[in-house]
């Protein structure tokens, strides 16, 4: 995985209106953390970390985030990426310190590959159960998605997380019983003759009442 | 009709609805979803008739979810009633949604036939909604 750089200031104003300002001056409030150290709030670039995002291949970007002025730098990944539901506009960044010698736990993207043949053939349907594994790994070992592919899938077979073909130096930290992909058959859906007025004039019975003395 | 099973009070507060979805607010089962644009309260009966049109539209295969549950009460008072004298009866349950809130999701069905099924939905719905679907969506 490649290593992102990039420059970031020490944040000296704090708060909501501070926070705002900044975000409408084309800066996103961000905080760094973790290692044991304090916790250092900082800002960065809108666009420029837009676009480092969008070059990156999965969901665990390995930064190393250069503070503007001086001469400490340090590797980080993000820990949490708030954004704005409707426009995507991100409102804050968590970056969590890392070392770049010693393993991680993230979650890793699934990807699938190809049509299964039953879906194709056998009138089935893909279900994608599980879309992300935890693994455990070094940083710059970390694999953008890992990789499954689902052509020889009949109906009514699936895909344990135990079958995932892992990287090198890549261990996986969860249950191998999982199931991350499934062809099921294409029962034919029970449509409720419910009408509209019907829906209109159900009655509505009410529930039951938690008694405050049972908790 | 969704309701809850148990409750602790028969009558809430109306409440109001600032800001956006806090949470629910991305696709977390399916490949197609149904997201709010404006903040508003969801009935059941909504809710139920926008997936009955759903599963009538993709007609066999595919794999609905229904993202939001009605848990509050609304209360009404009988006709031709007199103000004041308490609060009404519960006439039925709602959802509150706020703007980003992913209402239905959508798996196992080309995305022409998704888009389609959640516009008709979106026609049972009494707020604004738009179509969203995952990046890298496998059918």
């Amino acid at each position: 995985m490649s290593e992102m750089t990039i420059e970031v200031t020490k944040r000296e104003e704090f708060g909501k209106n501070a926070n705002r300002r900044l975000r409408a001056s084309g800066l996103v409030p961000a905080v760094v953390y973790g290692q044991g150290k304090d916790s250092v709030p900082i800002q960065v670039e809108t666009r420029r970390i837009q676009d480092l995002l969008r070059k990156t291949d999965g969901d665990n970007p390995v930064f190393l985030l250069k503070m503007a002025g001086t001469k400490q730098s340090r590797h980080t990944m993000i820990k949490q990426l708030d954004a704005d539901p409707m426009n995507g506009k991100m409102i804050h960044i968590d970056f969590q310190r890392i070392n770049m010698d010693e393993t991680v736990r993230i979650s890793v993207g699934i990807e699938i590959h190809g049509l299964a043949y039953g879906v194709k053939n056998e009138d089935g349907i893909m279900d994608f159960v599980t879309r992300e594994v935890e693994v455990e790994c070094k940083p710059d070992n970390i694999p953008g998605h890992l990789e499954v592919d689902v052509t020889d899938l009949h109906v009514g077979q699936h895909l344990e997380v135990g079958s995932l073909e892992l990287p090198e130096g890549v261990v996986l930290h969860d249950d191998e019983s999982r199931v991350i992909v499934s062809v099921v058959s294409k029962a034919r859906e029970v449509v409720e003759e419910v009408e509209d007025e019907d829906l209109l004039t159900a009655q509505t019975e009410q529930p039951e009442l938690v008694d405050e003395a049972d908790g | 009709m969704l309701m809850p099973k148990k409750v602790k009070h028969r009558k809430h507060h109306r409440g109001r609805k600032p800001g956006r979805a806090k949470g629910g607010d991305y696709l977390a089962f399916g490949d197609y979803g149904l997201q709010a644009l404006e903040a508003g309260w969801i009935t059941s009966r909504q809710i139920e008739s926008a997936r009955i049109a759903i599963t009538r539209h993709i007609k066999r295969g595919g794999k609905v979810w229904i993202r939001i549950f009605p848990d509050k009460p609304v209360t009404k008072k009988p006709l031709e009633t007199r103000m004041g004298k308490g609060k009404g009866p519960p006439e039925g349950w709602v959802a509150v949604v706020k703007p980003g809130r992913v209402l239905y999701e959508l798996e196992g069905v080309s995305v022409e036939l998704a888009e389609e099924a959640m516009r008709l939905a979106s026609h049972k719905l009494g707020i604004k909604t738009r179509f969203i679907q995952r990046a890298g969506s496998h059918t």
